[in-house]
């Protein structure tokens, strides 16, 4: 670990941090990256939503998620995407670019928004997605055998229900699959009734595990009348080997292949932000692991933050630090990542010790799924059009990116990669021209 | 300081825990989880099911010990919780309230007394007392003495002498995990005044480091782990490997004194350095924890051969860890032979 000066300090370790981070040696200058663990993308599903939806009375559905930008800033004028739009590509190329050198590989679809079915049965709609999902992309019309494969014991994911369930929500997004169902009995870990995610995947990152699943798949299909199109299997190939886990039980079952959407488990958020530690540290960045930042400050000539390396608790203070830049881009998440918190009813960026206001219960929404979204998720730090954070004390040095940021509602909007990578890689640039 | 158990509500802490814990993003990142599972039929974990209310402890009592995963849960907490220290917590708890589970009687006897839990532990001082280095070696090597020996050479090669010890045990390691402080302070007590006529204190033990940064953090400036001394002399000692070396690092370094962390590139210039995919912050140990891992041997080796598993998927000439309580553990698996880096540089 090495406390250094470099030009810019980047604080979060999710997707926004990445891509700021990136963009900042993009613009041939260093940068560290503070963080304690991934955030919000610590618990994500591993695919990447730009714009979805257009919340509202009637929610608007996507189908081009540049088209979905230039609609939801007709409705919505002030999100933050109209000050950060121009740089959606470079900040969807950047993002991919780091997977990919840290081993997970995303593809997009020219543009489109496509769905994926996911572990509730439903279909999400997303605009990149990963080489794991990359066969389980719902295709409008065609007429294919998929089976679904559940592990028994493996209660996040109830196998037959999800093909029931898909069978009937595929009719929506013009759907013709017929979706048969089966469960799996992998005898590796013994005679216990339950298994989690994290146990199967672990399991299946060894040899052995590999191969019983393979040899069950293979003498189920074998067994059955119909030659299967594509397999579905819950989202747990491995921490590690994923990849190559794929391309084995593909190259022995002759078929399509993919993993269902995670709705936040221990194995996608694992994959997809380590895929990105290793392409940052590939491309030059400093990784401050295990640390938190404490205070900012800043002075007209940089930044200066006051840091905690290590974990900490009751016997472990960790060791205090200070990380000094020219600038920096706070990328530390929102509600879900941190970067927001909740002092009782009030609502703080604690970094910035800035009150956004309250939240009480009378506010929201009883309908958690209401298609206008909750009014609260538009809370965030207010940024000028550079991405600067909009606050006279900070000399100008501090920028802002991703959830953390105000008049945006990535849940309702299915949008927090987009946001997030768009106005990282903004924050990024300015943040190295300083 | 970051937030704590000492300036957080506990019972507000404690519902946290159960929660994120059992979201199947911590649970599951934790060796003993992931080795002997977490029932996810009531969306809670096995461990934390029980932990219903904060008076029905004694549910949990066996789970409470078996969760030692040496901070490695910590670590993806995207809310802060300290789930370590709140089953440290719980661990006090049943010993209070004299539930502790028959498995586990011995090991909470011997950090109540300070006595030690290995059986090939023999009590072995060499060197003088008046010498430059105080070395800890740890308890749980197996043979006490060859370690005393092997740092007797490595101080020589440096020019400086040394008193070896492994007289203070794990210096009070496992009373702090079962928050017996009052113990844990009478253990280091006496450490304490020996440490004062040094100007370095080395230990090969991580967990021991662990024990004296935390109960004599005002020496924290003259205690070492031993690749952060070795480090410290690499020129004179002319370390000049060109093997592949495996490494298996230490999570209570990786994790919580990760400014201590060696560079093993720069340690061992010429030798190529690999590391599995579960490495730095995200490292897994051995299953021992400090000890607490013998109580279930059963568990013990599926945790060291999982782990062992990942160290011999790549091609390697040796592997090796600096901390001897991790070899020990390793070593458990009784697959490929783990050596210390004390073993490595004086071979």
């Amino acid at each position: 670990m090495k406390i250094e000066k470099t030009d810019v300090l980047v604080v979060g370790g999710g997707a926004a941090g990445a891509v700021a981070a990136s963009a900042v040696l993009d613009a041939g200058k260093s940068v560290s990256v503070v963080f304690a663990n991934g955030g919000g993308s610590e618990i994500c599903g591993g695919a990447m939503d730009v714009m979805g939806v257009v919340p509202g009375e009637k929610p608007m559905i996507c189908e081009s998620y540049k088209e979905g930008i230039s609609q939801l800033l007709a409705v919505y004028p002030d999100h933050v995407y109209g000050k950060c739009e121009e740089q959606l590509d470079k900040g969807l190329d950047a993002l991919v670019s780091l997977a990919k050198a840290g081993g997970y590989t995303l593809h997009g679809f020219d543009g489109k928004n496509v769905w994926v079915p996911n572990m509730m049965g439903t279909f999400s709609v997303n605009a990149f997605v990963p080489e794991m999902m990359k066969d389980s992309v719902l295709e409008p019309g065609a007429e294919e055998k998929v089976l679904v494969i559940g592990v028994k014991g493996n209660v996040a994911f109830n196998a037959v229900a999800a093909a029931q369930s898909y069978q009937q929500y595929q009719k929506k997004l013009g759907g013709k699959a017929i979706y048969f169902s089966t469960e799996i009995k992998i005898g590796g870990w013994g005679d216990r009734r339950k298994i989690s995610d994290g146990e199967l995947a672990d399991y299946l990152d060894t040899e052995e595990g590999l191969e019983e699943l393979i040899g069950l798949i293979k003498t189920f299909c074998s067994n059955n009348r119909y030659q299967f199109d594509k397999i579905l299997f819950p989202p747990a190939l491995g921490y590690i080997h994923y990849e190559e886990n794929l391309a084995k039980i593909k190259d022995a079952c002759d078929c399509k292949v993919g993993e269902v959407e995670a709705l936040g488990n221990s194995v996608t958020g694992y994959r997809f932000t380590r895929a990105l530690y290793r392409g940052l540290e590939a491309k030059g960045a400093n990784l401050v692991r295990g640390t938190v930042v404490k205070e900012v400050e800043t002075t007209a000539e940089g930044v200066s933050a006051k840091c905690i390396i290590g974990l900490t608790d009751q016997l472990h203070p960790g060791k205090e630090a200070t990380l000094e830049s020219s600038a920096l881009v706070l990328a530390a998440g929102g509600f879900v990542g941190g970067g927001i918190k909740a002092r009782h009813t009030e609502v703080w960026i604690e970094l910035l010790n800035q009150k956004l206001g309250s939240v009480v219960v009378d506010q929201l929404d009883r309908d958690a799924v209401n298609p206008k979204g909750q009014g609260f998720m538009r809370m965030g730090v207010d940024v000028a059009d550079d991405m600067m954070v909009a606050e006279g004390q900070y000399n100008g040095r501090i920028y802002a990116c991703g959830s953390i940021l105000s008049h945006q509602n990535f849940a309702s909007e299915r949008s927090s990669v987009g946001v997030a990578v768009a106005s990282a890689y903004k924050a990024g640039l300015q943040a190295a021209g300083k | 300081m970051g937030e704590s158990m000492v300036t957080q509500e506990f019972s507000k802490l404690y519902y946290r825990t159960a929660n994120c814990l059992t979201s199947d993003i911590i649970a599951d990142f934790a060796p003993v989880s992931r080795i002997v599972g977490v029932d996810t039929s009531a969306g809670l974990g096995t461990v934390f099911t029980a932990m219903g209310t904060r008076f029905d402890m004694q549910y949990v009592a066996k789970e409470a010990f078996m969760a030692t995963d040496s901070y490695e849960s910590d670590t993806r907490s995207i809310d802060d919780t300290p789930v370590n220290e709140i089953m440290r917590y719980v661990r006090h708890e049943i010993i209070e309230g004299d539930m502790v589970p028959e498995a586990y009687k011995p090991i909470v006897e011997a950090a109540k007394t300070g006595s030690c839990i290995y059986n090939q532990y023999k009590e072995t001082k060499s060197g003088n007392e008046d010498a430059d280095i105080l070395f800890l070696i740890s308890p749980a090597a197996p043979d006490a003495a060859k370690t005393a020996e092997q740092f007797s050479i490595v101080s020589k090669t440096i020019e400086k002498s040394v008193y070896c010890t492994n007289q203070y045990k794990d210096c009070g390691y496992l009373a702090l995990q079962m928050g017996l402080f009052d113990e844990a302070t009478k253990q280091i007590n006496l450490l304490k005044k020996q440490m004062q006529q040094y100007n370095v204190v080395v230990t090969d033990d991580s967990y021991i480091l662990d024990a004296l940064l935390v109960l004599a953090p005002e020496m924290a400036e003259k205690i070492r782990f031993i690749d952060e001394f070795v480090m410290e002399y690499k020129n004179t000692l002319k370390l000049s490997e060109n093997e592949t070396i495996m490494l298996h690092q230490s999570g209570v370094i990786e994790r919580l004194y990760p400014e201590k962390s060696v560079d093993y590139k720069e340690l061992f210039a010429s030798a190529k350095i690999v590391t599995p995919a579960r490495c730095g912050y995200d490292v897994t140990d051995s299953g021992l924890a400090g000890g607490l891992g013998l109580a279930v041997p059963e568990n013990l080796m599926a945790i060291s051969g999982r782990r062992m598993a990942d160290l011999m998927k790549e091609e390697h000439d040796v592997i090796i860890t600096p901390c001897a309580y991790e070899a020990v553990g390793l070593n458990c698996a009784e697959k490929e032979k783990v050596i210390t880096l004390l073993d490595y540089i004086c071979k």
